[in-house]
């Protein structure tokens, strides 16, 4: 897996969270698991009420943000929250939350058909970090929707893109 | 590695940490995988995640060390990472509704419906989901003649009374064209007997005679949950322990405690075949 790198400055997401294990209903990539809800509710929302949330950068682009806790390595519980982004905080609909990504450089993987649905996690952590000379500079990690993804019924023409926010290694940068 | 064996694998490691300080991140990294992946497929094989999973069988085996040992409360609790009495309290009466100290004193009759850990055979019949489906119901009053018999173990004696149900049934002049073959598991009430009786029957409109050996069961209407088990017979607790230990938690139903209901069709034939269905009836 090869990522091209970008640098971006601090992103304003506004849109629903989760906090728990988002598989316990189900561990389908379908509507069925917690995560799915969040796409549920969000969606339907963003498309009424879109011109309600003022500054959405690009509405054809969706975020899924997946943050790392001291539970997660437990428990199993992430922090998942979906949504899109805004360039600037003004007021947002009292149904939808504001989460702020600090900036940073990312490692930007796009996965391919199957390959998004693949354990693509293990790969870019056990196989491609230790290799790369970088870091993970914050523990989260987005996945990100645009219209290249064509829905989970069509896998094989879909793609989306992975950011995994990173810094050089200090022995790497000298 | 299939995802069965990849599950397994887990399972295993989970099993022989029941006692040791672990996290889910371990468990994932045991068997290859990232968190997310495996969170994900252990949950589509097992229908628990991985952290349910392991408190729920750490609880299982400290309710059983508090019954079948003389360990102090809080020596069980720190032996399975419970982080003092308190915690471990909380979390064994939300899952057995009683505190430690109470189960080990009434020695809970539930005792035989600990959650066992999950076998690869366990994670081979959740493939079969749809047939595990529960159906809300209301199930019709029962006039049954058959016999019946204490089972202390699983030694296979339903399929025993099951050969001599038949073989007693040929005596008597039985119309069995039409017959409605049921099976009954009566949990006994007393807390000294961890046992149940067993009951083969069939639908008797012969309402006051029981000819023979035979004895009579009536079961009144009872509202229920109906499972289908489909394979051998006497696997059937493998669809039971999906039945007790995951749906059951999960729907938040109470079941009554003296009854399981089965319900074999037209015939006691072919009760070791994989692909034979069996209705399971779980009053609540």
């Amino acid at each position: 897996m090869k990522p091209i790198f970008v640098k971006r400055d601090k992103m304003l997401l506004v849109g629903l969270g989760f906090y728990g294990d988002p598989f316990k209903i189900s561990g389908a990539w379908s509507e069925e698991n917690e995560i799915g809800r969040l796409w549920q509710r969000f969606m339907p929302f963003l498309a009424n009420k879109c011109k309600s949330i003022p500054a959405v950068k690009d509405s054809s682009v969706y975020y899924e943000l997946h943050i790392v806790q001291k539970e997660t390595m437990e428990k199993g519980y992430v922090d998942v929250f979906v949504g899109t982004e805004v360039e600037k905080i003004q007021t947002v609909p009292l149904e939808l939350l504001i989460k702020l990504l600090p900036p940073t450089e990312y490692a930007v993987f796009t996965l391919r058909g199957k390959e998004i649905t693949a354990d693509w996690p293990r790969k870019i952590c056990t196989e491609w970090l230790p290799a790369s000379g970088y870091d993970f500079s914050y523990s989260y990690s987005l996945q990100v929707y645009d219209k290249r993804f064509k829905g989970m019924d069509n896998l094989e023409q879909s793609e989306i893109d992975v950011y995994f926010p990173v810094k050089k290694k200090k022995s790497a940068a000298l | 590695m299939t995802h069965i064996q990849l599950i397994s694998k887990a399972i295993d490691f989970i099993e022989n940490n029941l006692k040791e300080q672990i996290g889910i991140e371990d468990v994932a990294r045991k068997a290859g995988c990232s968190l997310y992946h495996f969170a994900r497929l252990f949950n589509r094989y097992t229908h628990h995640t991985p952290y349910d999973y392991m408190m729920r069988r750490r609880l299982a085996e400290s309710a059983g060390e508090l019954l079948f040992t003389d360990k102090k409360i809080i020596d069980i609790a720190l032996d399975y990472c419970f982080n003092n009495p308190e915690t471990f309290s909380r979390t064994f009466k939300k899952v057995f509704g009683v505190q430690p100290k109470q189960w080990r004193k009434q020695k809970n009759e539930q005792a035989g419906f600990l959650m066992p850990r999950l076998t690869r055979d366990h994670l081979l019949q959740l493939q079969k989901g749809a047939y595990l489906k529960p159906v809300k119901m209301e199930q019709e009053a029962l006039h049954l003649v058959g016999l019946m018999a204490p089972v202390n173990s699983n030694e296979g004696k339903e399929e025993v009374l099951h050969d001599l149900f038949m073989n007693e049934l040929k005596k008597w002049d039985y119309s069995l064209q039409d017959a409605r073959y049921y099976g009954a598991v009566c949990y006994w009430q007393s807390i000294h007997n961890r046992g149940f009786s067993y009951f083969i029957g069939i639908e008797s409109d012969m309402k006051d005679f029981a000819p023979g050996q035979f004895v009579t069961k009536i079961i009144q209407s009872f509202p229920c949950i109906r499972f289908i088990h489909k394979g051998a017979f006497k696997n059937r607790r493998l669809t039971l322990d999906y039945i007790y230990h995951t749906w059951q938690p999960k729907a938040g139903e109470n079941r009554r405690p003296d009854l399981e209901l089965y319900y074999f069709g037209n015939s006691l034939q072919n009760m070791d075949d994989k692909g034979r269905e069996i209705e399971i009836y779980i009053p609540v």
